[in-house]
């Protein structure tokens, strides 16, 4: 069995979980490591899957048009030339320009007018067996509907800062404060389950790496780091990371 | 107890580091999963749909989301091949080809399918929502090729599908921007797109904001966080990492309710204490 | 020179604004075409703009081991990581698995031990900061501040199997009440839906607003210094 890549793997993920100690050079190691690695990743996978396909093969195919995006690509570089970064601006216009054009009808159409829709319901609404069998749940339903209107209306009024917010305004603001805030302690409920999957995703990996089979990389490197850090803070590395000239 | 007030945040680390080692080292199996209306929802529009239809999954990912969303594509595959489906598998992140072309395989092979005639991977292109607007247009304009050099036009699996609309079913499995969101706006919601059936998975993070686009039927079906995925893996019937995760889930959520109440409960006190 | 460094910029602005706000209302073959080959023009352009970002990296990192500032050698470090995702992935051809063998490439494997794990720790340090920051700050101290616990605290009680199991028994106990999973899923599809519409409909105005201000050459920031209105 190959054990490298798992020995590499663990290192890096205690590299990265040492920042909860203190900043020191492992996390900085493992941080640069990231940087260089990402962006050597994206170089990679621009270069094959879009330049490949979208430029170098039609232009090996006689393809000519595909020169017009390329010049616009190649404006995007003068950037980095001070005398020339102007002509810069006309590819910036140009994404800005389609972009925006683009974007308004589709926004007004998804965000705005189906939400207005959405939010509109009939109320008593009809259920699918006719008025006859309208029950409890239908007047759930209705009662749910109501309040999402309020509420809408309520957060739109609070947004709205071209009137002042007194007299019944400032009521409805207010109303507007309250599912505002039910809302955020919702996204936050969800925020730290989302922020608890990573850490188990983590922790999987190093226990499932921990066990013998994988030469017991996990505790066997946690002691190595532990080492380390302890002896980098007597030595009083703590006050010169980043200091010495060596990762 | 004042101290607790003032405590040195590493032993709040600790904690977390421990109640979330703890069940991955020794699992407790907690009962009472539950499934929720969307995931429900999920698991219909594939069920639904009839075999040979085409079903294009959009993989918004990187790695960060790993544990939240690769539980998603493996049970989607999972449940699309289990149901014979034309599966096409995109990115429009670049950071998660390597890890859905590895689902991929490995779900392909174990369901005994075959490239080009049960599934393609088309893999990543340079534009975010650029992508999506190009494939309304026309897929092959957008996709000259796909991930393994293939014309998408010379495949099986395309059969019958030019653009976006042709799709049966489409679903993004999004970590942010460009993902489920783009999906509605530049995709479904576009002119001439019909209107198509869109489903979606999301991180936890994202999860709040996809529920307008649930109740306005923009959304047909929608997986919230590994919550969301362990669900709809017990829907499909497999055990997958989203189902083992949930004890370490509610382990932490339980602690992150213990520290906030003790945190109130200190302030309340000493509060109280101070103002005497 | 000010027609070519400013005019001509606002006029391409406005141009494809104008022209791709109306295609959306044109379904002619001509309008579509147009639409396809534009967009197709931004998949390559967008790639560009990486070169220019990373090449702004390089300088600055470069520049730091010239001069061999504190933590140079970390520049190295960086240098290192980009130069071993290059030469593997030239090799592999930007394959992360061999076309013709399936098998996973020098490319997937440093994806697979480097990327992966680098990226998926750097962002699982926030659960421990945000079990540190609910501690110290998520503090009751009014009506708005306890809807937002409560809130919290039903998702995180409610979102787990855990919670889902305690709460059940106590429903099997007290009649009518309804399980944690539907509460949560009410207060999703109803408070929080009426609140994220809210803000929803806010920000796309807001996007409208200067997405109109960059077409009509009101907004000029994406001009970049020297570009604005002055």
């Amino acid at each position: 069995m190959n054990l490298a890549g798992p020995w590499i793997e663990v290192a890096l993920t205690l590299c990265i979980f040492s920042f909860l100690y203190r900043d020191n050079p492992l996390f900085k190691f493992a941080e640069h490591l990231f940087l260089g690695v990402s962006v050597g990743y994206l170089f990679i996978q621009v270069v094959f899957d879009t330049f490949k396909p979208k430029v170098v093969d039609p232009l090996s195919q006689g393809h000519w048009a595909v020169l017009v995006p390329v010049f616009f690509g190649l404006l995007v570089l003068t950037r980095a030339v001070p005398r020339l970064a102007w002509l810069s601006r006309w590819t910036f216009a140009l994404i800005v320009g389609f972009g925006a054009g683009v974007a308004i009808p589709s926004i007004i159409h998804t965000n705005i007018l189906s939400q207005i829709a959405g939010t509109i319901r009939p109320i008593p609404h009809r259920p699918e067996g006719g008025f006859s069998t309208y029950g409890m749940a239908d007047l759930g339903t209705d009662f749910s509907n109501l309040l999402v209107i309020v509420g809408v209306l309520s957060v739109l009024v609070y947004f709205f800062y071209s009137i002042e917010h007194k007299g019944p305004i400032r009521h409805v603001a207010r109303l507007g404060t309250l599912f505002l805030m039910v809302s955020f302690g919702a996204a936050f409920g969800y925020t730290v389950m989302a922020r608890m999957s990573l850490l188990y995703g983590r922790c999987y990996d190093l226990c499932y790496y921990g066990s013998a089979a994988y030469g017991y990389a996990t505790p066997v490197l946690l002691v190595v780091f532990a080492l380390f850090l302890a002896v980098h803070r007597l030595r009083g590395g703590a006050g010169r990371d980043g200091s010495g000239g060596g990762a | 107890m004042r101290g607790l007030l003032t405590l040195d945040r590493r032993w709040i680390f600790l904690l977390m580091a421990v109640v979330a080692f703890l069940p991955v080292l020794h699992p407790f199996n907690f009962p009472g999963l539950r499934t929720t209306p969307p995931v429900e929802a999920y698991f219909r529009c594939i069920d639904s749909l009839p075999p040979r239809a085409p079903f294009l999954i959009s993989c918004d990912f990187d790695p960060t989301a790993k544990p939240e969303l690769l539980p998603v594509l493996e049970a989607t595959l999972q449940h699309a091949f289990r149901k014979d489906l034309r599966v096409v598998v995109m990115n429009l992140w670049p950071g998660g080809i390597g890890l859905v072309e590895q689902a991929l395989r490995e779900a392909s092979a174990r369901s005994g399918k075959e490239r080009g005639r049960d599934f393609s991977y088309l893999g990543w292109k340079q534009g975010n929502v650029n992508v999506i607007l190009g494939m309304g247009q026309e897929i092959e304009t957008t996709y000259p090729a796909d991930y393994y050099g293939k014309k998408p036009s010379e495949q099986a699996v395309f059969e019958g599908v030019r653009v976006l609309k042709d799709f049966s079913l489409v679903a993004s499995l999004a970590a942010g921007d460009p993902g489920v969101e783009a999906w509605i706006v530049y995709g479904r919601d576009r002119p001439g797109s019909g209107g198509f059936p869109l489903i979606g998975a999301a991180t936890g993070v994202m999860a709040a904001n996809m529920y307008p686009y649930l109740q306005t039927g923009q959304l047909s079906g929608f997986i919230g966080g590994m919550k969301g995925a362990a669900e709809y893996e017990k829907l499909v019937g497999v055990s997958g990492k989203a189902s083992a995760g949930m004890d370490v889930q509610s382990l932490t959520h339980f602690t992150i309710i213990g520290v906030v109440i003790l945190g109130n409960l200190l302030a309340f006190l000493y509060r109280k204490e101070g103002a005497k | 020179m000010p027609f070519l460094k400013r005019t001509v910029p606002l006029a391409i602005c406005f141009l494809f604004g104008i022209v791709f706000l109306i295609q959306y209302f044109v379904p002619h073959q001509v309008s579509q075409q147009m639409l396809t080959t534009v967009n197709d023009w931004m998949l390559v352009i967008s790639g560009f703009a990486m070169f220019l970002g990373i090449g702004s990296l390089f300088l600055q990192h470069a520049d730091r081991i010239r001069r061999q500032v504190p933590g140079w050698g970390y520049s190295a470090v960086m240098f290192a990581g980009f130069l071993v995702m290059v030469v593997t992935g030239v090799l592999a051809r930007g394959k992360t698995s061999s076309i013709e063998t399936g098998q996973q490439t020098a490319f997937g494997w440093t994806y697979l031990v480097l990327f992966v794990p680098l990226s998926g720790t750097m962002f699982a340090l926030l659960g421990f900061f945000i079990a540190s920051a609910a501690f110290r700050a998520f503090r009751v101290r009014g009506l708005d501040s306890f809807l937002l616990l409560a809130a919290a605290f039903i998702l995180m009680f409610g979102r787990v199997p855990l919670g889902e199991h305690l709460w059940s028994a106590l429903a099997g106990a007290v009649p009518g009440l309804p399980q944690i999973g539907e509460i949560s899923e009410w207060i999703m599809s109803n408070l929080n839906l009426a609140a994220k519409r809210g803000i929803m409909l806010g920000v796309a105005l807001g996007v409208i607003a200067t997405s109109l201000k960059m077409i009509f050459g009101i907004e000029r920031s994406y001009l970049g210094e020297g570009g604005g209105k002055g």
